[in-house]
């Protein structure tokens, strides 16, 4: 659906070159929730609005449905991005209209009859609810019903594709939960796109099914948000999991416990979806005469998969550890051994 | 004080009407022009949505130079082309030519910070939508710049009927050149008086009203 190949962006300031998206690829398939996250500076606005052309790439590619964006005539870009919807930190909605007035809008550019922006505007307000504020002004709203009414105004031309330029990152957390289930909602219900920027990884964890960490320019990694938060192979992706998911087991504390007991193991357990729920550590118990310590453990909701971590301690002779570990990962773990961190 | 002002007061309403007829021919023409030339100051800018350099420079210094000249120079200096335009450089006729020339820039300027105003995430939310350049300076930027516009031109006016009062140098008639006549030359305190509240009173309606009307817009 979304296919960005090469992608430079560099600007010119003041004769000073500045590269803000540096050698871009990505592909984002139809229906997918992709998200880019990354610290402030790190280029991902300056990619998302290369999708679009807000911002003209420097170099390189960005095709929608096969058609290269940055071809396109005024016209026709014109014409492609009515079929791309737009939402943005601070709203900006037409404060001097009312709320049926911001949702009619981009209706109006096309001459849209009457009578259809009248039954548009209110099957898009019922579906944000917001059904009952259509005469109400932007400065009369919450920041989430403000974004309520962006994200019908950016569905208004039943768009494939919608780009979300920090959309949350202006509101408290309860409203950001609710705009980010009211976003899986439209994803599932109309099978729109989604790409969206973040610096939240919150806001990944919840609803991107995958993810792309930039850091000056670069992605610096991509993949499934499973895949990236089980196995985090950058320190900027670490950063960013840290906030929200710490694994870490403070090294004196690993310490304490190596002297303590001698002769084991600590290890670190992963485990997705299902695994779950099975009872395995009792299971390992009753199998072998290990004797597992739980230090650490940490459980959390990955869109719609459970991932947990535990970090354990393992006495036994080193053989039967052998055993165990083999039998956790015959279970469908993933097991690491953690290395002494002396 | 209030006999004077019944005594005098045909001459009163002569002069208000004379000034209401010059405020409002040179408003409107002003306004007729300073609003688009307000609307391409801000367009033409670098990084926007029609930007041109050298058109946006040059209107730029234009602007500034008119701007800078007193009025009551620019009036007597432009009696040629005042005279070429309407036939007469006197009357309220030969006033309206160098108002105009006076307060179009004025109002370019004060278009350009109102439509300055406007968010620019608006104007990038519009151009993601599709929306045209003209559609964006019509349903955009002059709509969402309406409360300013409103107060912008509360100004306008306000300096415009400074300004015919030095019109009356010229024979304007109007009641800047009654208060020159009769209070200056004549040095009748009360009529000077008279005409020093009347003007008072017009501006501050003329205010409230721009007042109201910005209200009314920005209410929302």
């Amino acid at each position: 659906m979304i296919s960005i190949k090469s992608l430079y962006k560099t600007y010119d300031q003041g004769g000073r070159k500045v590269e803000a998206v540096k050698d871009v690829h990505i592909e984002i398939a139809k229906g997918e929730i992709f998200g880019v996250i990354g610290f402030s500076g790190a280029g991902k606005s300056s990619l998302i609005r290369c999708v679009n052309l807000l911002e003209i790439p420097t170099s390189g590619s960005v095709k929608i449905n096969g058609i290269e964006m940055t071809e396109l005539t005024d016209p026709e870009l014109r014409q492609a991005r009515r079929k791309i919807g737009m939402i943005f930190q601070h709203f900006n909605l037409l404060t001097s209209s009312t709320v049926f007035d911001n949702v009619a809008a981009p209706l109006r550019l096309v001459g849209t009859s009457k009578e259809q922006i009248k039954k548009r505007v209110d099957e898009l307000l019922g579906l944000v609810g917001l059904a009952d504020k259509g005469g109400f002004y932007p400065s009369q709203l919450s920041g989430g019903q403000k974004q309520r009414v962006a994200i019908a105004r950016a569905l208004a031309n039943e768009p494939e594709i919608l780009l979300c330029d920090e959309a949350t990152s202006a509101l408290d957390p309860q409203t950001t939960d609710s705009i980010l289930e009211l976003l899986l909602d439209i994803n599932k219900r109309f099978q729109i796109t989604i790409m969206l920027i973040t610096h939240e990884m919150h806001v990944i964890k919840k609803i991107c099914d995958r993810v792309a960490v930039m850091e000056n320019g670069r992605v610096v990694e991509q993949g499934s948000v499973l895949d990236i938060f089980s196995n985090p192979q950058t320190q900027t992706t670490k950063n960013f999991i840290k906030n929200v998911f710490d694994i870490q087991l403070p090294e004196n504390l690993q310490r304490k416990f190596r002297q303590q007991q001698p002769g084991g193991e600590i290890i670190r357990v992963s485990f997705v979806g299902e695994a779950t729920s099975e009872p395995v550590f009792a299971e390992l118990t009753t199998r072998f005469p290990l004797r597992p310590n739980i230090l650490f453990g940490n459980i959390t909701q990955i869109k719609e998969t459970t991932f947990g971590s535990l970090i354990l301690q393992l006495t036994g002779d080193s053989a039967t550890i052998q055993q165990g570990l083999q039998f956790l990962k015959e279970q469908g773990l993933r097991v690491e051994v953690l290395e002494d961190v002396e | 004080m209030l006999n004077s002002f019944v005594e005098n007061f045909d001459l009163y309403w002569v002069a208000i009407v004379e000034t209401w007829w010059m405020v409002a021919y040179s408003l409107v023409i002003a306004t007729i022009i300073g609003l688009p030339l307000g609307v391409l100051l801000v367009v033409t800018r670098p990084n926007h949505i029609y930007e041109n350099r050298l058109f946006y420079t040059i209107l730029n210094v234009v602007i500034n130079i008119l701007r800078s000249i007193p009025f009551i120079i620019l009036m007597v200096a432009i009696i040629p082309f005042t005279k070429s335009i309407v036939g007469t450089a006197i009357g309220i006729k030969g006033a309206i030519v160098p108002l105009v020339v006076y307060t179009a820039p004025y109002i370019a300027r004060l278009m350009e910070s109102a439509l300055l105003e406007v968010d620019a995430g608006i104007i990038e939310a519009f151009q993601a939508m599709g929306a045209t350049r003209r559609q964006i300076v019509f349903q955009v930027m002059l709509r969402e710049a309406r409360p300013s516009i409103s107060l912008g031109l509360t100004i306008a006016t306000i300096g415009l009927i400074g300004a015919t009062a030095m019109a009356g140098v010229i024979g304007a008639g109007g009641l800047g050149d009654l208060a020159i006549r009769y209070g200056y030359q004549r040095w009748q305190l009360d009529v000077m008086a008279g005409t020093v509240i009347i003007l008072v009173i017009i501006v501050q309606g003329v205010q409230s009203l721009g007042n109201f009307v910005a209200k009314r817009l920005r209410k929302q």
